[in-house]
């Protein structure tokens, strides 16, 4: 099942799930620029130093083999300084010579004559001449860093990038070396400065947007709880006070609905008032005439008539009773709760009954004060058709059994065990039991389980009583909220 | 009794207005609340019989207005409204009884009677006076083991003594018991009554109060 989350929930996760998607974006532009720039940075910083190395050692070297040269021709001839014609071109041939002679026993290694400081050499290169003998080298540098086959520019091997560069007469060769993972490394501090304050900064905008939401949301949540906790009784308007403008827009729209909601069930009810008077009252009259002639001479035949005339009169307003209690259950009335006293419905809905069954025995066990939150009307038409229903269909030598307790409401009474089938359909409208007389609408049960469903409680029927051989038990649950405790 | 009866529908208001007088008792019906008051104002009742929906107004508000007053006249309210809160708010205005249309006309005898006693602190509907036995609910008397009938006027005259049993009833009372606005009243009506109780009963159940009334014995 889907999780329902708060507004409040649902805002922050979206505006900060969509704050990160929009920084992580950016991150991954940004980084990728970085990456180029920093490569193009690295790159033009190897050549450069490629070039200045390779300048300064061919000048070192050509300044030395002139030294050389010097003494020898001293011995010979003397001559300027410059215009020997190859001091000013310099056959490779003699150039090759002069390093030859200067290092053939062993590279120069820069640091041997110099004392540096320890430090981690980020650069790392290697001069050679055109016989592949290494003239001078960084201190760290060591062969296996270097393709000496590679070509002149930049080239890769599997831990450095390096830069190739060689002398115009390709007597000298310089090859400089920067390690991959300096690099990576570098990337990946840019990156970490670009993530480290998202990290940070994404669990401080989730709590502020939250706590600025939930803030802002309170109007909100206040009506919504407002509403929420009304149910269907409460229809007074809610309050519009300290709303914002888009949310007042709302409350006044719920305002107009419940006005209109008040105004329908007053209606209805009216109307079920009123047409219990016009229906009721022109029956009482033609019954309390119909019962005045019985105190006069009358014949026989006339007598059964009229007998028969008051008997159709009472199924009729019978019907007539049911049906108003069914468009008052239809209307809605369940939805109307407020506390009342369950035990006084109960004795006045009992008194009546007994009066018109007085065949039947009712035994009332309701050994405590029960405050129902609900409607009283349809509590007592609940209790009215229940009852009515165990008289009706109930043997006459076994008592009626109602037990009422601040959870529930039990009518018992003694008859056949019904099937399955009849008790799933004993709550279907104009469906009468199997033992009904005429006198029966076949509407009481599905009027109180309407009117269960607007009560939130739980009607059962149960055929046999449960631990009895025979008979049937209407069982009610009240909904947990419904008793009040005085 | 002498009953104040507040019904508007006339085939239902004669009906019971004739069945009430059947059983020995004096009805004043009216239609409108404001004669039923001008009514009250003229005469003391046993009993008023109130329907809700009247032309001029709701018989509740007259009922709390009638009790705002002070007025402790027992009320049994007939109405259509059949609700169980419609009932609730009828107790809580001050009635007695309440009575959900259409009814027997018996079962309102009975309510009438049980209304009564409850006004007068008696419970019971059958009353032990020597040899006399009276069943006021099933309007039975036997004497000595022998039914009597009695007819609705000598019913009245002894229904009301029984009410009051102990009390003096003046004849002006009783007379009021039995005659409604408008009907005849003869001079010696009373003693007439109680002489044909006294004749069937025994001479020994009504004592007279020279000068103030009539008392019925504690048994």
């Amino acid at each position: 099942m889907r999780r329902a989350w708060s507004l409040a929930t649902a805002l922050t996760l979206s505006m900060v799930s969509g704050l990160m998607v929009l920084w992580l974006l950016a991150a991954v532009g940004a980084s990728v620029t970085v990456f180029f720039a920093l490569n193009a940075t690295f790159d033009s910083a190897l050549r450069e130093s490629a070039q200045q190395l390779l300048v300064l050692a061919v000048s070192d070297e050509r300044s030395d083999a002139s030294d050389d040269d010097s003494e020898e021709d001293s011995d010979h001839q003397p001559h300027r300084h410059g215009d020997h014609p190859d001091r000013k071109t310099g056959s490779a041939f003699d150039q090759d010579r002069r390093l030859s002679r200067l290092h053939f026993d062993s590279p120069r290694v820069v640091g041997d004559d110099v004392r540096f400081r320890p430090h981690r050499e980020r650069l790392v290169y290697l001069i050679e001449d055109r016989q592949g003998r290494v003239l001078l080298r960084s201190h760290t540098a060591h062969p296996r860093l270097f393709s000496m086959s590679a070509e002149d520019g930049f080239s890769r091997s599997t831990t450095s990038r390096l830069y190739t560069e060689s002398t115009a007469d390709g007597v000298f060769r310089i090859q400089v070396a920067e390690s991959l993972a300096r690099r990576r490394e570098a990337f990946l501090q840019a990156l970490a400065w670009f993530l480290a304050p998202l990290m940070v900064a994404l669990p401080l905008l989730g709590g502020l947007v939250f706590w600025v939401v939930r803030r802002r949301l309170r109007p909100l949540h206040a009506l919504a709880q407002e509403i929420a906790s009304r149910g269907g009784a409460h229809l007074q308007p809610v309050s519009g006070e300290q709303l914002s403008p888009d949310l007042n827009a709302v409350a006044e729209a719920v305002n107009a609905l419940l006005a209109r909601l008040s105004t329908e069930m007053a209606s209805e009810r009216a109307f079920s008032s009123a047409a219990a008077h016009e229906l009721r009252t022109p029956v009482a009259s033609q019954l309390a005439k119909i019962q005045r002639l019985y105190a006069t001479d009358l014949a026989p035949d006339v007598r059964l008539a009229l007998q028969q005339m008051e008997q159709s009169l009472k199924q009729w307003i019978r019907v007539i009773e049911k049906l108003l209690q069914l468009a008052r259950a239809e209307s809605g009335i369940g939805f109307h709760a407020t506390p009342m006293d369950a035990g006084l419905v109960l004795r006045m809905v009992v008194d009546e009954l007994r009066r018109e069954w007085p065949d039947h025995t009712l035994m009332i066990d309701q050994s405590e004060s029960v405050w129902l939150n609900a409607d009283v009307d349809s509590f007592g038409i609940v209790l009215r058709n229940l009852i009515e229903n165990a008289a009706r269909h109930g043997v006459l030598e076994t008592p009626i059994r109602v037990h009422l307790t601040a959870e529930a409401l039990t009518i018992e009474n003694d008859c056949p065990v019904l099937s399955p089938a009849e008790i799933d359909s004993m709550t279907d409208r104009f469906v009468r039991g199997p033992s009904s007389s005429d006198e029966g609408t076949g509407l009481g049960l599905s009027i109180v389980a309407a009117l269960c469903r607007q009560l939130g409680w739980t009607l059962a029927v149960h055929s046999p009583i449960p631990g009895a051989p025979g008979g049937v038990q209407a069982h009610i649950q009240f909904k947990a909220l419904s008793p009040l405790i005085e | 009794m002498r009953i104040l009866f507040i019904e508007d529908t006339v085939p239902l208001a004669e009906a019971v207005r004739d069945h009430l007088v059947a059983d020995g008792h004096a009805v004043d019906w009216v239609v409108l609340l404001k004669d039923a008051s001008a009514a009250y104002a003229a005469q003391s009742y046993d009993l008023i019989l109130l329907d809700l929906h009247v032309p001029d107004g709701f018989g509740l508000d007259w009922l709390s207005a009638r009790r705002a007053e002070g007025v402790k006249t027992p009320v049994i309210i007939l109405t259509a409204r059949d609700q169980i809160s419609d009932r609730i708010r009828g107790l809580n205005a001050g009635a007695d009884d309440y009575l959900v249309k259409p009814f027997d006309l018996d079962e309102l005898l009975a309510r009438c009677h049980a209304v009564s006693r409850r006004r007068h602190g008696h419970l019971s509907v059958q009353w032990e006076i020597g040899d006399v036995l009276i069943d006021e609910g099933a309007h039975q008397v036997v004497v000595e083991g022998q039914a009597v009938d009695l007819t609705a006027r000598e019913w009245g005259v002894l229904s009301t003594l029984l009410q009051r049993r102990g009390q003096v009833v003046s004849k002006r009372v009783l007379e009021d018991a039995l005659y409604a606005f408008g009907e005849e009243v003869e001079s010696n009506a009373v003693e007439v009554y109680v002489s044909r109780l006294r004749k069937k009963l025994g001479h020994t159940l009504i004592r007279t109060q020279r000068g103030l009334g009539y008392q019925v014995a504690v048994s």
